[in-house]
């Protein structure tokens, strides 16, 4: 789908329009419940734009993106070449001793892994642009890898990661906390009845039910639209379950 | 009407019309109570829009647009010396308008939201603030190659030249005249309006 995107600068002012609040002094207020609005919308409805991996400097500990919610992958990049070492969980990791875990990472560092990859999506050294990154290998388990605490959102690395390695983290983003200029078109409105209704709950309890329910109509038509599958698309996936050869 | 002709006004109804050179009343002493009338006026009417018609727009003939004021960096944060004076009015009226020379727009930083400008600086990126501190605007979020601000002003009434029209709105011009006539004439106190319903408890009854 293409997207037109829409400045938050531009939402907060048009709610301080509606608000009668010409000089902008509830911009700040409002652009905060457009901030907690676009997060949550983000984080239960569009899951698009939802993924974004980091290339972190090695360290014993490595801190997360601040946006950072929970990892997709975990790889490792070092002479040029990415190792994968942990998949979603839908993929079942291989667990695996020392001598194959040393094994297995010199033999993608080295160039000679014939397997197939995975790809990490949307991934940014800082704040530099990588695209697409190819990672090389299949998810595998070994203490000497790494642990990730989600809670304070660090990594600690195990042994078996060689010193000066760069470590691919892909992990589902809150959209927000690391910077947000922009948001999809079709959120305008949602986020604007957001706002209002947040704005309007400790001073006029009426205006914010009216509001909320316009939020919840508008959150609905989003969820609608970002869920949206063709007849042709449903109709060849219950095929696909009833006869997988048959589709 | 300009600041001299209403001035000239409240002289010539506080000598009975007849203008004389022994007044005790010189325009000076007229034009040294202003302020404090005009002020009250222009909050009055403010008042007086919000609740009629719900609107807290200031009309757009009482500023005045001031260019390319240059932004200083030699505090902590930058910031801009203001021009003039400005009127003291509710939610900071005075001021509006205010962006710089790469585009960026300004709104005001409520004094509740310094202690989270911090952390919302870093996620609100793009977005831009000041703040009045005295005469001088301090500037958040301010672009590094920005180095002129651009902003509206109603001038302090203080500093306004006697051309300079009244920022009035149609129709408060009375309550002033009526306001200095009844202070110079020892009839009246300073208007109070306590209960914030735009009436003035210390108006002649």
């Amino acid at each position: 789908m293409a997207k037109s995107l829409v400045p938050i600068d531009v939402i907060s002012s048009n709610v301080c329009s509606d608000l009668g609040d010409s000089n902008g002094k509830w911009k700040f207020k409002i652009s905060k419940h457009v901030l907690a609005g676009y997060r949550k919308l983000h984080t239960f409805v569009d899951q698009d734009f939802s993924v974004k991996t980091a290339v972190l400097e090695y360290d014993n500990v490595v801190c997360m993106p601040c946006d950072f919610m929970y990892e997709t992958k975990v790889g490792i990049m070092y002479n040029g070449c990415l190792a994968v070492l942990t998949l979603d969980k839908n993929v079942q990791a291989q667990s695996i001793s020392d001598t194959e875990s040393t094994k297995y990472l010199n033999n993608i560092f080295a160039g000679e892994y014939s397997g197939e990859g995975y790809y990490f999506y949307n991934a940014f050294r800082g704040n530099t642009s990588l695209g697409e990154l190819y990672g090389l290998g299949r998810a595998v388990r070994n203490n000497g890898f790494y642990n990730i605490n989600r809670q304070s959102g660090e990594i600690y690395i195990g042994s078996h990661i060689p010193r000066g390695a760069e470590i691919v983290v892909e992990y589902k983003s809150d959209g927000v906390s690391d910077g947000l200029k922009l948001v999809p078109i079709e959120m305008q409105e949602a986020l604007e009845y957001y706002a209002k209704f947040k704005w309007y709950a400790d001073k006029n309890i009426t205006q914010s039910q009216i509001n909320k329910n316009y939020y919840e109509e508008e959150y609905f038509r989003i969820k609608r639209l970002y869920n949206f599958r063709s007849a042709l698309y449903m109709s060849s996936k219950i095929n696909e379950f009833f006869s997988p050869t048959n589709y | 009407m300009t600041v001299a002709a209403f001035c000239e006004l409240v002289l010539l109804r506080v000598t009975g019309g007849q203008p004389s050179t022994d007044n005790s009343v010189m325009l000076v002493d007229i034009k040294a109570m202003l302020p404090a009338a005009a002020n009250y006026a222009m909050d009055k009417t403010y008042n007086l829009n919000l609740q009629s018609e719900g609107d807290r727009d200031i009309q757009g003939a009482f500023y005045a647009q001031y260019d390319d004021v240059p932004i200083l960096r030699d505090a902590k944060i930058p910031y801009i010396e203001l021009v003039t004076g400005v009127v003291p009015l509710k939610v900071g009226a005075g001021i509006r308008f205010v962006y710089d020379d790469c585009g960026g727009q300004y709104a005001p930083l409520a004094d509740a939201d310094m202690n989270t400008i911090k952390y919302y600086g870093n996620q609100l990126t793009d977005m831009k603030w000041y703040r009045q501190i005295g005469r001088k605007l301090e500037l958040w979020g301010v672009n590094p190659i920005a180095d002129k601000l651009n902003y509206q002003s109603i001038k302090r009434i203080e500093d306004l030249a006697d051309s300079d029209e009244l920022p009035l709105q149609a129709g408060a011009e009375k309550d002033v005249l009526d306001i200095l006539v009844d202070w110079f004439t020892g009839q009246r106190k300073m208007p109070y309006d306590n209960l914030i319903n735009t009436k003035d408890i210390n108006a002649a009854q």
